[in-house]
């Protein structure tokens, strides 16, 4: 174990705060009209002047600030698709709140009793999908990794059957290459990506945005496949006090502790999220004496501040703190330390985490819509783990930085950002008696134009240059766009490249987990792609409450390079080298929502992915991804939500294996794994000051045979734990609380 | 524990519900929402229906689970007047504009498009 290096770095970073000049500048926010005492935000609201083309679009927290072009012109009007409008007279006020009721009815005043659990926005160029809370707290347990089981477009599933690890998937593609952000900040970027998503407990998550395809160039060279953006809980609109105490069949315990404070009323607030959870019971349900998931610790703390001068500046900074231990492998007989002794395969792994971040938006009130923005964060991540009899011994101090300035040209319809980027990381990685140490350092710069002509149409190009000190320039260009093409039908599209610099080691803890040699080939050069792709999205109202809508979509990405683990060439060796040949993804899928009657809520999605790869100088399927897939969820709430129900059923289509893999015919596999379906059900029943939900996942009991492949001897030749296609955990039962109290 | 809850409801039902009405200072449909949903999770309360244009609360309870008294306390501790008991204040200030008496009103607004 190395010597720990603490380094505080302080930093910035923006939120799109949009001020104006001029005399009279309101500021606001739009919540959703509920009966709860609680507000709810509504973010990507429209705000314009009745009778003008004056108008801005609310932030992802509501907020919203907008020039009052003359006292003439007084009625400000806040409109949102799914929303009736509201307008609000303007006298002498400076700030206003919106309350927008759901329902596109005019004259009759409608109630929204409801939240839905996933929306569309509708004004964004960038196609992005909005996870509400309630939409996460569909399936209660436990964190980031399990949030998308009731959405098409982002997949999970275990890296391999040991470790516990999961991982995405976007257009059928690793999430490596997607970007995974906590609050527009590169969150797993480097070594957290094997368990990163298991590190962002459900609960402290406000809401979390997918895009697919490239994402704007502000937020780096990455985002090949889509962009994943967790918004966290925030110090100055959370309840007071908030706990959430999980338990399932399984033997695991959650418990998760929100506290905030707001010292100074609109300035100054804070809020504290914790975070620990054990699994503790050891579980072999396929009888191979290695333990179907890890016995788990993990402790996570994080503390956040807001900051606001009141039309000046806001900051948002705080500090995370984490430490998560797993061990797993043939632990049924012994325990962990008498189980290494007497030879057994064991992985043992404990990381710990610390980051800082601060971003902080200065408002320009000489010059209309400017503001800048500054993100700074730091982290240290320290990993030290053994697979059997191999040790993997990580660490990577990180740095990044974003400054963002964003101003108007003449009017609003023509705004751009530019700023610069510094990132820099330094890993220091030894595998075996191998040691991968690299620095990597790369400053860029960006400029993005908007063009926006009100809600008809706006159009996105960006630029950025960057330079890495191991990959040398890399040049990103990027286009979005989209097109009201009548009231309630838009169409979106986008075009860019992606680029991505491998981390091979700690993105596939599968090959980790094998028998298999590592072979590597080549000086590996920076994953390069092309993505492009458009959708369709129809918006049919059917009465005053309910509406469908109904998209489609098609994205395809083009690597240009990619570091291939080639499992096809033969079953003693992974081949690691630059892709010869091609490699690309066609994705396409389509979305109906429907709201069948009042309180009853349906969506039904299919996604189709065609991968190739060339592997074994042949293109073919890539492995163990399904080529078909199809979502139903279902949910049905009473008025006030007093009782819940959801229903998610997924159906997955086979998987190609890997050629040649002797194991795999000695356990009875053919060419193809199996299709299957797995089902989650679970019940909410809100009471005054509480919740409690109780459910299942894995109603039909699927789970893959024989995930570890040569499980007797797993020193021998034939083992291997990292040719996962399908659920590893059977039927399991859970139920909880949640208990809080408003501000 | 599904199962607990359930048997209990069915338990709960049978008792003996009685019906009050209570004058409460609702403005609008916002605040009838506000009110019966108060109410529907308030515990011992079977149905709740608030007229707007007589500002009345009907609302029907099981005897042996609560009160008139207790009903009228959650109705002030919604933020509304219930009879004779007042608004709770803090409730009260926390109503959105349109739910509040007209004289503490900040905001005109100018009604719905």
């Amino acid at each position: 174990m190395k010597q720990k290096h603490f380094i505080l770095i302080f930093l910035l970073a923006v939120m799109s705060v949009r001020v104006l000049y001029g005399q009279t500048i309101i500021k606001g926010q739009i919540y959703e009209s509920s009966d709860q005492a609680k507000l709810v935000v509504l973010p990507y609201a429209n705000i314009y002047w009745e009778g003008t083309q004056t108008g801005t679009v609310a932030d992802d927290n509501g907020r919203f600030s907008i020039e009052q072009p003359s006292k003439s012109v007084n009625r400000l009007i806040a409109s949102f698709v799914g929303y009736q409008n509201d307008t609000i007279l303007i006298q002498n006020q400076r700030s206003v709140e919106f309350k927008l009721r759901k329902g596109q009815s005019l004259g009759e005043v409608e109630v929204k009793e409801r939240m839905a659990g996933s929306f569309i926005s509708s004004l964004k160029p960038i196609k992005t999908e909005v996870i509400t809370t309630a939409g996460l707290q569909k399936l209660a347990c436990c964190n980031l990794s399990e949030s998308f089981e009731n959405n098409a477009t982002v997949d999970v599933g275990f890296a391999d059957a040991v470790t516990g690890a999961k991982q995405i998937q976007m257009l059928g593609l690793a999430g490596v290459y997607s970007q995974l952000m906590v609050e527009n900040i590169p969150f797993t970027r480097g070594l957290g990506s094997a368990f990163g998503l298991s590190f962002v407990p459900g609960t402290w998550m406000e809401s979390i945005q997918v895009s697919k395809g490239t994402s704007s160039v502000i937020n780096g060279y990455e985002s090949t496949t889509g962009q994943i953006n967790a918004e966290f809980r925030k110090p100055d609109n959370t309840d007071k006090f908030f706990i959430n105490l999980y338990g399932n069949n399984e033997g695991r315990l959650e418990a998760n502790v929100h506290a905030s404070s707001i010292i100074r009323e609109d300035k100054l607030s804070t809020l504290l999220l914790g975070h620990v959870s054990t699994q503790f019971r050891k579980i072999d349900m396929n009888n191979d004496g290695f333990l179907d998931q890890p016995l788990a610790r993990q402790i996570n703390l994080s503390n956040r501040w807001s900051y606001e001068k009141h039309g000046v500046m806001e900051s948002k900074f705080g500090i995370n703190f984490l430490r998560d231990e797993r061990e797993g492998g043939q632990l049924m007989q012994r325990k962990t330390d008498e189980a290494i002794q007497a030879g057994d395969y064991v992985i043992k792994s404990a990381t710990q985490r610390i980051q800082v971040y601060d971003k902080t938006g200065f408002i320009f009130h000489s010059l209309p819509n400017t503001s800048l923005g500054l993100i700074f964060s730091g982290l240290l991540h320290d990993q030290n783990s053994n697979f059997g009899l191999n040790d993997y011994d990580a660490r990577q101090i990180g740095f990044y930085g974003n400054a963002i300035f964003q101003s108007q040209i003449g009017s609003e319809a023509h705004t751009y950002n530019a700023g610069v980027s510094f990132m820099y990381d330094n890993f220091d990685e030894t595998y075996r008696d191998s040691s991968f140490n690299r620095i990597e350092s790369v400053p860029g710069a960006f400029a993005q134009y908007t063009y926006t002509h009100g809600t008809k149409l706006s159009v996105i190009a960006g630029l950025r240059l960057d330079h890495h000190s191991i990959y040398g320039t890399i040049f990103t260009p990027r286009v979005h766009f989209k097109l009201a093409l009548a009231e309630n039908t838009v169409l979106r599209g986008s075009a860019g490249k992606g680029y991505r610099s491998p981390s091979i080691l700690a993105e596939n803890t599968g090959i980790l987990v094998s028998s298999r040699q590592l072979h590597f080939s080549g000086n590996f050069k920076m994953e390069e792609a092309w993505n492009y792709g458009v959708n369709l999205t129809q918006t049919i109202p059917i009465t005053d409450k309910r509406k469908a809508v109904l998209s489609a979509d098609y994205y395809r990405t083009d690597f240009v390079n990619q570091v291939i683990l080639d499992l096809d060439k033969d079953y003693q060796h992974i081949y690691i080298y630059n892709l010869e040949g091609k490699s690309y993804s066609n994705s396409f899928q389509v979305n109906a929502e429907i709201g069948l009657f009042e309180g009853f809520d349906l969506s039904a999605a299919y996604r189709l992915n065609d991968v190739k790869v060339t592997t074994a100088g042949v293109i073919r399927q890539r492995a163990l991804i399904s080529r078909n897939k199809g979502l139903l969820t279902a949910s049905y709430s009473t008025r006030f939500e007093k009782w819940k129900f959801d229903f998610t059923g997924q159906y997955n289509g086979r998987t190609r294996l890997p050629l040649n893999v002797p194991a795999l015919a000695a356990a009875g596999y053919g060419e193809f794994s199996p299709d299957y379906i797995t089902i989650h059900l679970q019940i909410t029943r809100k009471f005054k000051k509480w919740d409690a939900y109780a459910g299942v996942e894995n109603l039909t009991n699927f789970v893959q045979h024989n995930p570890v492949l040569g499980a007797d001897n797993p020193f021998g030749s034939d083992f291997d734990a990292g040719m996962i296609w399908g659920p590893l955990l059977g039927r399991m039962y859970y139920g909880g609380i949640r208990y809080l109290i408003k501000h | 524990m599904l199962f607990l809850l359930s048997g209990s409801w069915a338990v709960a039902q049978e008792a003996k519900t009685a019906t009050i009405e209570i004058k409460t200072s609702a403005q609008c449909e916002k605040c009838k929402a506000t009110i019966e949903k108060a109410m529907a999770f308030e515990k011992g309360v079977v149905k709740s229906d608030l007229d707007v244009e007589t500002k009345v609360l009907k609302v029907t309870y099981k005897t042996a689970r609560t009160n008139p008294e207790t009903i009228r306390k959650a109705v002030s501790m919604a933020g509304y007047d219930a009879d004779d008991v007042a608004a709770d204040p803090k409730a009260y200030s926390s109503l959105s504009d349109c739910c509040k008496k007209p004289e503490d009103r900040q905001d005109e607004h100018a009604g719905h498009q």
